[in-house]
């Protein structure tokens, strides 16, 4: 049995650090290369209904919720060493992600319904003022949103180098 | 919480292997970025020229620092793990690893780099029908590169991923104690 969690708790720590590291590594492109930045209001606007209103808006829906069962089964299965290194990284790194996704929620969503709502072929003034703003915005979001992956992934990343047979000892 | 009394040269090697997987993360993430959100497919051919132009005009600057830095970090654990080679499998995945990554590179350089340049020298805005057929077909090779690049860049995340599971094996046996 203890041997059977051991390989439960090695392989569901594996998935959930490749998810939680792709998650980082694709925030780390909008940093690495943050095309909104130039692009106008218009352009944006067009940009953005293709990645969130055709892809991410129904991909991030699955893969969010997916992300977030995983971290929670993998505490599960880490909760009998509640007093290792490993499960207190993993508690760390969870934190950092949903407050991630609670910002994100919180201040990134309606951003983007605005945007998808938006008719680009009868645009008012008044939607292109505020199409300029939350494109401002959204940039800023994705800066924030970059700190809080990366430090949900350096913190995840520690944990499997203090699964609890790491510190038996020694040379 | 555990006693950890691991030696000087353990915890050396731990740390080099969580900059690497590091490293190994945002590198291979950044093209997961496109997997996810092929959104450039919905590009007609000089939209999708524009923006690659702004993309590369980033990349072109920033990727030899990323990977240039990756590099560097591969070469170093290989020499901080090359004593083990016998012990653990960590030495040969890494080996495996800066093999795909100068391989990628050289790729990069001989198939992809001729092509950003060419995307370079383009006025967007002034197009010949000539240049539109020739976008094109630029257009087309660059997927075609990204897709050959992307099984060596997942091959190496997958595998460096694993890495730190396979640590405590190496010092048990370093320890001289059952594997």
């Amino acid at each position: 049995m203890a041997a059977l969690l051991a390989t439960a708790q090695k392989v569901f720590l594996y998935a959930l650090l490749i998810l939680i590291g792709l998650y980082a590594g694709m925030l780390f492109n909008h940093k690495m290369c943050p095309v909104e930045t130039q692009l106008s209001p218009l352009d944006y606007a067009r940009y953005w209904k293709i990645v969130d209103g055709t892809f991410m808006h129904t991909r991030m829906a699955i893969m969010g919720p997916g992300m977030g069962l995983l971290f929670m089964a993998t505490l599960l299965l880490f909760i009998p060493h509640w007093r290792s290194l490993t499960f207190l990284f993993l508690v760390l790194s969870f934190g950092a992600f949903a407050l991630d996704i609670s910002f994100t929620l919180r201040r990134q969503l309606p951003i983007n319904a605005f945007v998808n709502a938006l008719d680009l072929r009868s645009i008012t003034t008044e939607q292109l003022t505020q199409l300029t703003q939350f494109q401002a915005q959204a940039i800023a979001n994705f800066d924030a949103r970059f700190v809080h992956s990366l430090l949900s992934f350096f913190l995840l990343c520690l944990a499997p180098f203090f699964l609890p047979r790491l510190a038996r000892p020694s040379e | 919480m555990p006693t950890l009394t691991l030696p000087p040269m353990a915890v050396v090697r731990a740390v080099a292997l969580y900059v690497l997987i590091l490293f190994t993360t945002f590198y291979v993430g950044l093209s997961f970025f496109f997997l996810i959100c092929p959104f450039d497919q919905h590009f007609d051919t000089v939209t999708y020229a524009k923006y690659f132009q702004i993309v590369d005009g980033y990349m072109g600057r920033r990727m030899p620092i990323v990977g240039g830095a990756w590099l560097i970090t591969l070469v170093l654990n290989l020499t901080i793990f090359a004593n083990t080679w016998r012990q653990s499998p960590i030495f040969w995945m890494i080996l495996t690893c800066l093999l795909i990554l100068v391989a990628d590179m050289a790729f990069t350089g001989h198939e992809q780099l001729p092509i950003n340049q060419d995307y370079q020298k383009m006025d967007m805005n002034h197009l010949t029908a000539k240049q539109i057929e020739a976008l094109q077909q630029m257009r087309k090779q660059s997927d075609h590169n990204f897709s050959v690049r992307d099984i060596g860049q997942k091959t190496m995340y997958f595998m460096m991923s694993l890495t730190p599971f396979l640590l405590p094996g190496l010092n048990r046996r370093r320890a001289g104690l059952a594997a």
